[in-house]
């Protein structure tokens, strides 16, 4: 027992919590601006493990990191497209469009890496590139803080700065007001000459650069080698997070700190002897719980707005046959 | 109508491409040269009879590890014995749904001298299966069947006693810790992982009555990530080697030991070999792996079939002292374990085949036995 509280007082596990939030915070920074554009996108696990497999698959021929990110990111960026012409141009049901890429994601990324090497379990035949580990001179020195500030994988450091960036795209940028402008009322944007499916599309190519990032992370940083399957679910945990946060990038960072901080703590807790099933429900408990908070928040606001919100929705409703 | 035209298109071109990807069989047909005869009728040389082998798999292949080992003992055989006639490998991915259907279907094909399928987790399906196609030839690995009044005479089992393996793995990795804690990511709690966990902490047990044994489990066998993390977390409670048994997912503990310096054990197959070429650091780190030779196992056995002397409805429990299990003595090893250590191994492993040390299986052991077992040593 004092082993494991020595380490969850440690450096090292709050430099777990930001291995194991990574891919988690650039996820769902995608999944922020799509989400505010309007559109409800659940792709994002295929999204990930395509990138992953791309960005193998790309470092290993090319021996290129940079040819590697970018056939990761276009990986992701085609699934993003894939989920934009199917529901946007051609109107299909956005889950089921969802369902569909994710099966084919899992399936998929299978079928290319056995076409690629042979194998269809794990890239381990291909010596594929690894992000650079990044040493910050000066701060590494400092003692604790330069531990956490510093060593950390390049892809961390981009995460953390994603939130900004989304944030300055968001609330700052002439593209994050049609974003938000289109995902609160599409008839209104396009009334004044915005186009809600061109801005949808900038919104999910860009997520698309994210979760391949966060796809990247997985296979070209934790781990360098892809494996069958292996986001394992993240893809769904960043939605949450997202959804947790509502639509605001910071309080989705931080919901996606608390999920990785709750899997690093279920990780510790495993090593002394608690039982493996119950820590590993914890995520899963911490999103329920979440959600639970979040939607009473939610109701006790809504019914506050009830009143004058009433009127115009019924208004709008009636108007445009209750879309979405 | 046209979107749901699209979407259609779209669900079955990703079923398609799935099935592409996982479902399928591997089939060689046998090349011309090697059944003459067989083909033409009107030939006048006796034709030989050829044998004609499917594996059916639990997951599927291409772990590096168990399932690729269990088809390359088919390979094996197909290759040095010109009488294996098709061979071909079916996975079932883990659906526990279509086990008895698959190998119902290929029983009443009669296409397939031997069906060569295995572990525990198909243990109920073969039984099915094997009582009602008493003709149905079945050679089971990696799980035994009770044979007592003549049952399964259509069949044969073999198992490897990876407790026995984790029992070295266990003294090899107390043997080396310089902190007294080692640890053991697992890939899921089954009996078989347990088994492989049993033998770890009495073999550690042994050589120090004072070590400290830290289990976690992944909950699959394919997030190396989350692998790497429990690695990571064992080591920061100071466990300095890591046994991983999570087939997939081990890789990622190899990662974790070849960037912070500790050292990892593998299993089932030769890991440290799959990584010599793409990742010299992990192939560092692997100390040694656990290894089952099922492809020899299988390979003898599909010979002794076509040379007429192998024995029906029997277990064969394949020891240390077969040559069925063991530590893979490569040059790794070499270069890892100072030869004092060695030499205290394979001391350790002539006391298991004398049968002067007994090796505790989890397979039917009580589970408070197992759970004290676990607690005595963290």
């Amino acid at each position: 027992m004092e082993s494991v509280l020595g380490y969850i007082f440690s450096v090292e596990f709050i430099v777990a919590i930001l291995r194991m939030s990574t891919p988690l915070i650039l996820c769902s920074m995608g999944v922020l601006l799509v989400r505010n554009s309007g559109v409800v996108c659940i792709a994002f696990e295929s999204m990930m493990l395509a990138a992953a497999l791309g960005g193998v698959l790309g470092s290993a021929y090319s021996q290129n990191l940079v040819v590697g990110l970018l056939c990761g990111i276009a990986m992701s960026v085609v699934f993003a497209m894939l989920f934009g012409f199917f529901v946007l141009v051609l109107k299909a049901n956005n889950m089921l469009v969802s369902l569909a890429l994710n099966t084919l994601g899992s399936g998929g990324t299978v079928f290319i890496l056995f076409a690629f090497t042979g194998d269809r379990g794990s890239s381990t035949s291909l010596q594929s590139l690894q992000f650079p580990v990044i040493n910050i001179p000066v701060i590494e020195d400092i003692p604790i803080l330069g531990s956490i500030l510093s060593g950390h994988n390049l892809l961390t450091y981009v995460a953390i700065l994603s939130v900004p960036v989304v944030y300055i795209i968001l609330m700052k940028t002439p593209l994050g007001l049609r974003i938000r402008a289109v995902g609160e009322n599409e008839n209104a944007a396009e009334s004044l000459g915005t186009s809600a499916m061109k801005t949808r599309f900038i919104a999910l190519f860009i997520a698309g650069i994210f979760a391949g990032l966060a796809g990247m992370y997985m296979s070209m940083a934790y781990v360098v080698a892809f494996t069958r399957d292996m986001i394992a679910g993240r893809g769904f945990i960043a939605i949450a997070a997202q959804n947790l946060g509502g639509f605001m990038p910071v309080p989705t960072f931080i919901w996606a700190l608390v999920f990785g901080a709750s899997n690093a703590i279920a990780n510790a807790f495993q090593a002394i002897q608690m039982p493996p099933e119950f820590l590993q429900m914890f995520p899963y408990v911490a999103t329920v719980v979440g959600l639970l908070l979040v939607g009473m928040n939610i109701n006790h606001q809504e019914k506050k707005k009830t009143q004058e919100i009433e009127k115009k929705s019924r208004l709008a409703d009636a108007a445009h046959g209750g879309n979405g | 109508m046209k979107k749901k035209n699209w979407l259609a298109i779209l669900l079955t071109l990703s079923m398609i491409l799935c099935l592409a990807a996982c479902g399928g069989g591997t089939t060689q047909t046998p090349a011309p040269s090697a059944a003459p005869g067989v083909e033409n009728s009107e030939n006048v040389t006796t034709p030989e009879k050829t044998y004609n082998v499917v594996l059916v798999l639990a997951n599927t292949l291409g772990d590096k590890a168990f399932s690729d080992m269990v088809w390359a003992g088919v390979q094996m055989a197909k290759e040095q014995n010109p009488l294996v006639g098709n061979i071909k490998a079916i996975e079932l991915q883990g659906d526990t749904t279509t086990p008895v259907p698959t190998m119902t279907e290929l029983a009443e094909s009669k296409e397939w001298d031997i069906i060569i399928t295995g572990t525990f987790s198909l243990k109920e399906a073969i039984m099915t299966v094997a009582e009602q196609f008493p003709e149905q030839k079945f050679i089971i690995y990696d799980a035994d069947l009770d044979y007592s009044n003549g049952a399964f005479a259509n069949c044969a089992s073999f198992a490897a006693l990876q407790n026995e393996g984790s029992f070295l793995g266990g003294a090899l990795a107390a043997l080396m810790s310089e902190t007294g804690v080692i640890g053991f990511v697992g890939g899921k709690e089954t009996s078989s992982v347990s088994d492989f966990l049993v033998g770890y902490i009495e073999g550690a047990a042994y050589v120090n009555p004072d070590i400290t044994v830290r289990s976690s489990f992944v909950g699959n066998f394919t997030d190396t990530a989350k692998a790497k993390e429990l690695a990571l977390a064992q080591h920061a409670q100071g466990a300095d080697v890591i046994y991983a048994v999570c087939s997939g997912a081990g890789p990622g503990v190899y990662g974790a030991a070849a960037e912070n310096n500790f050292w990892a054990l593998g299993v089932d197959s030769d890991q440290s070999l799959i990584f010599e070429e793409t990742n010299p650091a992990i192939a560092n780190a692997v100390m040694t792996s656990v290894v089952k030779n099922f492809d020899v196992i299988l390979c003898k056995a599909i010979n002794d079939v076509i040379a007429g002397d192998f024995e029906w409805g029997v277990h064969n429990a394949i020891n240390l002292a077969d040559g069925g299990i063991g530590l893979a003595e490569n040059s790794y090893y070499e270069a890892a374990v100072p030869a004092d250590i060695r030499a205290q191994i394979d001391e350790l492993a002539g006391k298991i085949e004398s049968g002067e040390i007994q090796v505790s299986t989890a397979i039917g052991m009580e589970a408070d036995v197992y759970e004290a077992l676990k607690a005595s040593v963290n």
